[in-house]
């Protein structure tokens, strides 16, 4: 290491441009020190009242890029200073009082997207600052002046204990993140830049996720609601709170999981009534923009192309991901689709770990027990999820024509 | 019975005698401890014990045929519900048990015997009888201990800590507890307090490395043969450089019937192997060179390679017990506590002294001075050796004179029973 010294003491522009290092609590201990009441007051004084600065439209613009799932934060400049950090406080405050899953989910999604582009805008010959954040952040990572070659290409000056290595990446569950696919070497991963940044992404997105939540261990309803009326006692907050919520009921976000909206489609005929437990999970989850593995990403997509679903309406589901980017996205499910794959059989997807038959709400008795044939002779296994979504549409069908059936009946006797 | 109630007198004196010296496992206060009765199999656990007296006093009074204690430190280490236990942490595991292992001697020494009629045989029980008359489908099953599969559950135990644990987790040897089960495997502990933490998810990323096991080669860089093989040499770190090292070992095998034999395990054609002996100085230069070299041989593409390392990893990857390293609710043997299928005792090892550990000598505490009289009761006992003695092969109805040290180990193999 060059120096022993922090770098991020000497550079505040870091901390402004990453606030969620937690430097900034000490480096801002003053204010960090208020509790929230004073320190919204202090917030709306400084800079609404002194410096005129319209932290409203700030902050409203975070909600509304999250709610329209953009990749960077439109009017994120870290020329703001220390005001980037204050607006992440408020964030974390607002979130606490939405107490609305989908929408943490959202901001995270956003926040740790722009957190990697930011860092990404760090170049090469700052891999020292990366290690001072990695740091920062309590990682135990090692830096080395002269880079060290990790694969033919690429070469590296930080190596990631394997413990925070594993427990960073754990829910990506991508083949890069997994241990065994890396330079392990004396309980360090050498680790190139990128892949770094995106374990750092994925650090800031689960930071994020925790603002929701109390810090006690149970959760205590009536801390919210006294927060609440006491932070909106300031009028100036009160009416930044109220836009939120207008905003997101604008938007008909709202801690539903329910995917029926989007996948009304097929030729007009409503499919989604139809799909088998495990597809149900699966876009539940991406209404909540949980992440997906890859394997669960590629059944989706085999799964809605089967059905004839529009490319579009295809990438438009992941859209909510929590690291979609569209254009590798496209390129994956066009590719995925013009193989012309089929999704596996249930068997398979057993084996993947992606039925869901027996899903506290989303199993089904058809797929655990199957169901009897029209003779009623002898009982036919759901062995494909597309073969469960036809046998529920027919099923469907013949339901209706029995009402109808019936019904007619009965106007006959009424005529008589 | 008889038998049970005379082993029981022996292990409790033998309880009796650690008084003062049974070994205690770290964080005592914070282990669930389980024990399984001679009567009727039952597991008796959620058990916690204030001090080790209290736990010696336990074993003496009670004298269980299997003792653990959880690999889990808990708040409230005997509360009933696994919730109320208030779960704080767990010893990294690992497990390697020979009956797991894949040992050509078992077809020797493991026997079914049918349990309708006297059919019997060598290896894995059939699924029918082969009995005409029979057709049960129940069987007993004799498992057997010999010198090759414990040994070969040593050497994984070696390959583990110092190819694995040391050298890639940079976890030192000296961290790694290693005891031997006191019947058919060894089991190693890590204590750390980071490692405590780990989730089982995460441990499975652990044993992922551990065994080779969801590798991706395409990660690693086998993409694209002719402009060679992204990072596979021996430089490399992690898995490229074991598996290059490996294949380098096998290349570097001068004669060429003993390296057509070595590669005729690794799934490979006859033209494959061809492939590979012809241009086997091609493929050395490119393991020990720094550079980008092709590595496109003639009919052997990329499936080829990805099968080859796909082999490869097989033979070098750990032979763990997957779960075991993954269940953060295990109970494993207590050390000093005896073995109630084979009256051995469950000993704690010094990784240098594993290498001279004798698992057929060092955990027998039973006297070879004194004698009891037993009948075999099964068709067939196969050969043994405790402490410097091979007993056996013995034959059902056999009548024997034995010192306590196999006779006990007999007896509570449950192949013999008390005359
Ligand atoms: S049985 Fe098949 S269709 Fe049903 S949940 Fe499982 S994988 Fe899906
Ligand atoms: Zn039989
Ligand atoms: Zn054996």
């Amino acid at each position: 290491m060059s120096s022993d010294e922090n770098i991020l003491t000497s550079k505040p522009e870091l901390l402004y441009r990453f606030p969620w290092l937690s430097f900034t609590k000490f480096k801002f201990k003053e204010i960090g020190k208020k509790n929230p009441y004073e320190f919204v007051e202090w917030l709306y004084k400084k800079y609404w009242d002194e410096n005129k600065v319209d932290i409203d439209k700030k902050i409203e613009s975070i909600f509304e890029d999250a709610i329209n799932n953009l990749e960077i934060i439109r009017d994120f400049d870290p020329k703001d200073g220390e005001l980037n950090i204050y607006i992440y406080w408020m964030l974390k405050i607002i979130l606490f009082l939405l107490n609305n899953q989908n929408i943490t989910n959202r901001i995270a999604n956003l926040y740790s997207k722009n957190a990697k582009t930011q860092l990404e805008l760090l170049r090469d010959e700052k891999m020292e600052y990366l290690y001072w954040i990695c740091s920062d952040l309590g990682l135990n990572v090692q830096y080395y002046e002269d880079p060290i070659k990790i694969t033919a290409v690429e070469k590296t000056n930080l190596s990631v204990h394997f413990i925070d290595f594993i427990k960073m990446g754990i829910n990506l569950r991508d083949d890069y993140r997994k241990l065994v696919n890396n330079s392990l070497s004396h309980g360090y991963v050498f680790i190139s830049k990128n892949r770094l940044i995106r374990l750092l992404q994925e650090y800031v997105r689960n930071e994020i996720l925790k603002f929701e939540k109390t810090n006690k261990s149970e959760d205590d309803p009536k801390e919210r609601t006294d927060l609440e009326e006491t932070l909106t006692e300031i009028t100036a907050f009160k009416i930044t709170f109220e836009k939120i919520k207008d905003l997101i009921k604008s938007k008909k976000i709202d801690l539903s999981s329910d995917y029926t909206e989007t996948m009304k489609y097929k030729e007009g005929k409503d499919l989604s009534i139809f799909f088998p437990p495990c597809i149900k999970l699966l876009l539940s989850k991406v209404q909540q923009s949980q992440n997906l593995i890859h394997n669960e990403r590629l059944f989706l997509v085999f799964f809605l192309n089967s059905l004839k679903y529009p490319i579009d309406l295809i990438i438009n589901i992941f859209k909510t991901l929590p690291d979609f980017d569209d254009k590798i996205a496209r390129y994956q499910i066009e590719f995925a689709i013009k193989k012309g794959y089929s999704p596996h059989s249930c068997a398979k997807l057993e084996t993947l770990g992606i039925c869901q038959k027996d899903h506290k709400i989303f199993g089904d008795k058809i797929c655990r027990e199957g169901f009897y044939s029209k003779n009623q002779d002898k009982i036919i296994k759901i062995s494909h999820p597309l073969f469960f979504t036809s046998v529920k549409e027919s099923r469907s069908l013949w339901e209706i024509k029995k009402k109808e059936i019936n019904g007619q009946n009965i106007t006959k006797i009424e005529k008589k | 019975m008889e038998s049970i109630r005379f082993i029981k007198r022996l292990f409790q004196a033998y309880y009796k005698n650690q008084q003062n010296s049974l070994p205690s496992v770290s964080n005592l206060l914070e282990r669930e401890f389980a024990f399984l009765t001679w009567e009727n199999n039952i597991m008796i656990r959620h058990i916690g014990f204030k001090s080790l007296d209290i736990l010696t006093d336990y074993l003496i009074h009670n004298v269980p045929k299997h003792m653990y204690s959880s690999a889990s430190l808990y708040e409230l280490p005997d509360a009933s519900k696994m919730d109320n236990k208030n779960y704080l942490g767990c010893d990294l595991i690992f497990d390697i048990d020979a009956d797991h292992l894949d040992t050509t001697c078992k077809e020797k020494h493991d026997f079914w015997e049918c349990e309708s009629c006297n059919q019997y045989g060598t290896g894995l029980s059939p699924k029918l009888c082969p009995n005409p008359d029979c057709k049960s489908t129940k069987f007993k099953k004799i498992t057997w201990i010999c010198e090759e599969c414990l040994e070969k559950a040593k050497k994984e135990i070696f390959k583990l800590i110092n190819e694995f644990l040391e050298p890639d987790f940079g976890i030192n040897k000296d961290n790694c507890f290693i005891f031997f089960s006191g019947h058919r495997g060894y089991h190693l502990h890590i204590e750390d307090e980071k490692l405590r933490k780990l989730s089982s998810h995460e441990r499975r990323e652990i044993v992922d490395y551990i065994t080779g096991n969801n590798i991706s080669f395409t990660v690693l860089g086998l993409e694209k043969p002719n402009i060679g093989l992204g990072f596979f040499n021996q430089y490399a770190a992690g898995w490229p450089r074991k598996i290059m090292l490996k294949l380098k070992e096998i290349l570097s095998i001068e004669n060429e019937e003993a390296l057509k034999n070595s590669l005729s395990n690794f799934s490979l054609n006859k033209e494959q192997i061809g492939t590979i002996i012809k241009e086997r100085k091609h493929i050395i230069d490119n393991i020990v060179s720094q550079r980008k070299n092709p590595w496109n041989l003639l009919g052997f593409g990329i499936k080829s390679w990805e099968n080859l390392f796909f082999n490869l990893v097989k033979n070098i990857g750990t032979d763990v017990d997957i779960p075991v390293t993954i269940d953060i609710h295990r109970l494993i043997r207590y050390p000093g506590s005896l073995h109630g299928s084979s009256g051995f005792k469950v000993v704690g090892i010094e990784y240098k002294n594993l290498e001279s550990f004798d698992p057929f000598s060092d955990p027998v505490i039973f006297s070879k001075k004194n004698f009891l009289k037993l009948e075999i009761t099964v068709p067939e006992v196969p050969k043994i050796r405790v402490r410097e003695n091979i007993w056996g092969p013995f034959k059902m109805g056999e009548v024997l004179d034995l010192p306590h040290d196999i006779g006990i180990f007999l007896l509570c193999k449950n192949v013999a029973t008390l005359k």
